[in-house]
């Protein structure tokens, strides 16, 4: 059996403005962390992320239903005592303490025995790489040294889970890909839950081990990097995580369990059948990411479309292609430039077929 | 920055300005050390006399005493009871949270002369009390908390509530949050607005004066030394040593304000 550390069970959370007006930040949801995993919550500004680390926090409580920790129901259980601490987006270092009292503020609070705080803030501070700063005031401090006094501030407690609220929004691109990756090292090293918060799906696919991806205060599906890529069941996170396609296409039958045929436009097309739901008839949309498809002349691939080139861009290692197939529908289609030169290949205007593979298309939902 | 050029009529503008603001300060101690009893000119030789009858003169230092008792209680008080406020009213949902910092204000309004009329009214007519030093305490404490809450207020406003929560994620409840965070964060608003209480209540005259029983403050009793000439010079060397302390205190409270202002625009610079 998984042990599931953080459990919502139809957990919503609704705000009162002052108007009277009612903000929905949190449809009721369910939601089950496993221990020692990276999970995040991504999803476009507003979408709710923050709310529910908020509530896994216990800085507010939800509207209905009920947060479980470890097994143990969070009602009216307060921050100070939950097993789980957070880092903040702005780090809410204590302006008046030194980096080693901010790291011990958690085991001072808990009547630690002094040199046990020094042994176990030190060994933090190390695990962060943030060593021989212990005197600097916050205000001393760059922006990627304050995040690792607000790591180690947390992780010097040894919580059950690790609570990340967009922890390298205000780092630049080059810090931020360096803290990904040591990130994700130290988790696997500390062995603690991450609960992350991200609007980068980048970040999102390079360090979880599941993701959650979120809009307007709704999950919408929950699985490991590749899936959510891969196979995403809904328009809204095809569309968010990467570059895809959408084609629009009819059922004409489906193969229980193999395969689903589908006409788009003139042409009869198979997508492996993974979608509830859908019967012959239904008009449906089909996502495909661009580097799954592929250009070639009539006869050569297994599943084709009848396509005509409209746009060709040159981008270095791939070239794009945007073609425009019968139904008036675009698509891009870019293609490695790798071996031989295909891009003097084509030309705009010329008819190609567009190709890809029974699994690299995913039929949505919605 | 802009580099700004000296221009000559800036200067003078300058100069006007400090002779308007400063001139009666310095002829104030200049005539403390002068040799006569009249004050005018031209001096007479300067004297170390006024300081040393200063010392001797027990109802003087008695009102001294009475007003710095006054002042220091009334102004822990005030800062205390602003600074409760001003938790209240950025840190917890308050309802009629606009009405009750307009109400909070009006002392600071109000022309003083005609609280004191109320206060006297109040003490002597609906209580029946007899006046004293704790009547007095009370009416400064009450004159002096706006300007408490204000200062609090704009210091707790000015840092993230934030690092209030992140004392709370490390274990500490509420109590703890406030001895460990918020307190000594707000420490130099805290003082600051201690000692801009401690002016305000060391000043007072207009409504004291009203309220005032046998025990009397430095201001009121200065005043009624006005009508025998011959000891004015006392009160001038008074009122000089007043004006140096107090120009102490407030370049202090103004200091300590603004390093607590720039402590937190550091912090809030990432
Ligand atoms: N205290 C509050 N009172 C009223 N509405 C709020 C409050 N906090 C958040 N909201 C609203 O709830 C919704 C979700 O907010 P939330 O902060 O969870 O978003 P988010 O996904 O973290 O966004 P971001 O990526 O911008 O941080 C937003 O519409 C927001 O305006
Ligand atoms: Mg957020």
């Amino acid at each position: 059996m998984v042990n599931n550390i953080i459990e919502f069970e139809n957990v919503s959370k609704q705000y009162r403005e002052k108007a009277g007006e009612i903000v929905n930040a949190l449809n009721p949801s369910e939601l089950s962390i496993q221990a020692g995993e990276f999970f995040t919550l991504l999803g476009p500004s507003g979408c709710g992320k923050t709310t529910a680390l908020r509530l896994m926090a216990g800085f507010i409580q939800p509207t209905a239903g009920n947060i479980k920790i470890d097994g143990l129901a969070m009602n009216n259980v307060p921050p100070y005592r939950r097993p789980v601490n957070m880092v903040f987006q702005d780090y809410a270092l204590f302006p008046h303490l030194n980096v080693f009292e901010n790291v011990a503020f958690g085991l001072r609070i808990k009547r630690t025995q002094a040199a046990e705080i020094s042994r176990r803030v030190n060994e933090s501070l190390e695990i962060v790489q943030l060593v021989g700063l212990n005197n600097r005031r916050p205000s001393q401090l760059s922006g990627g040294q304050k995040q690792r006094v607000a790591l180690a501030r947390a992780l010097v407690n040894q919580p059950a889970v690790l609570l990340l609220d967009e922890p390298l929004g205000a780092l630049d691109l080059k810090l931020r890909r360096a803290m990904q990756l040591e990130l994700k090292a130290l988790q696997q090293q500390v062995g603690i839950t991450f609960v992350y918060v991200t609007h980068d799906q980048e970040e999102a696919l390079t360090m979880s081990d599941r993701i959650a991806v979120m809009s307007a205060g709704r999950i919408l599906q929950i699985d490991s990097p590749q899936n959510i890529y891969e196979r995403p069941t809904t328009r809204f996170v095809a569309d968010f995580v990467g570059e895809t396609n959408f084609l629009t296409g009819k059922i004409k039958n489906i193969v229980t369990g193999d395969y689903v045929k589908l006409a788009i436009g003139n042409d009869l097309v198979d997508v492996r059948h993974r979608t509830n739901g859908i019967h012959p008839g239904d008009t449906v949309t089909v996502a495909i990411r661009p580097e799954r498809l592929s250009l070639a002349a009539d006869g050569q691939q297994v599943e084709q479309i009848s396509a005509t080139i409209s746009e060709i861009t040159y981008l270095g290692t791939d070239t794009r292609y945007l073609v425009t197939i019968p139904t008036g529908e675009k698509a891009a289609v870019r293609v490695q430039n790798a071996g031989m030169n295909r891009t003097s290949s084509y030309r705009i205007g010329d008819q190609v077929k567009l190709g890809y593979v029974l699994d690299d298309a995913q039929i949505l939902v919605s | 920055m802009i580099e700004q050029k000296r221009s000559l009529p800036g200067t003078l503008y300058f100069i006007v300005m400090m002779v308007f603001l400063y001139l009666p300060v310095l002829v104030l101690i200049v005539f403390s050390f002068n040799n006569s009893v009249i004050l005018a000119f031209p001096f007479k030789g300067f004297t170390l006399e006024w300081y040393k009858q200063l010392l001797g003169a027990r109802e003087l230092l008695l009102a001294a005493r009475n007003s710095i008792i006054v002042g220091i209680s009334s102004s822990l008080v005030a800062t205390l009871i602003g600074a409760l406020a001003a938790v209240a009213v950025t840190r917890h949902h308050m309802p009629a949270r606009n009405f009750f910092l307009g109400a909070a204000s009006v002392p600071l309004v109000m022309p003083s002369i005609v609280l004191g009329v109320a206060m006297l009214v109040l003490f002597r007519r609906v209580f029946d009390l007899q006046l004293n030093l704790w009547l007095i305490t009370a009416a400064h404490v009450l004159i002096s908390i706006p300007s408490t809450i204000l200062i609090v207020m704009a210091r707790l406003a000015d840092f993230s509530h934030n690092l209030e929560e992140a004392a709370m994620d490390l274990g500490a409840n509420y109590w703890m949050t406030l001895l460990k965070v918020t307190l000594p964060i707000s420490l130099p608003a805290l003082i600051a607005a201690f000692l801009t209480a401690f002016t305000t209540s060391f000043d007072e005259y207009a409504m004291t004066t009203l309220i005032t029983g046998t025990d009397t403050t430095l201001p009121v009793y200065l005043y009624s030394l006005l009508r025998f000439p011959r000891r004015l010079p006392v009160a001038v060397a008074m009122g000089s040593i007043i004006m140096v302390i107090s120009a102490i205190l407030v370049i202090t409270a103004e200091k300590l304000r603004s390093i607590g202002t720039n402590r937190v625009q550091k912090e809030n610079k990432i």
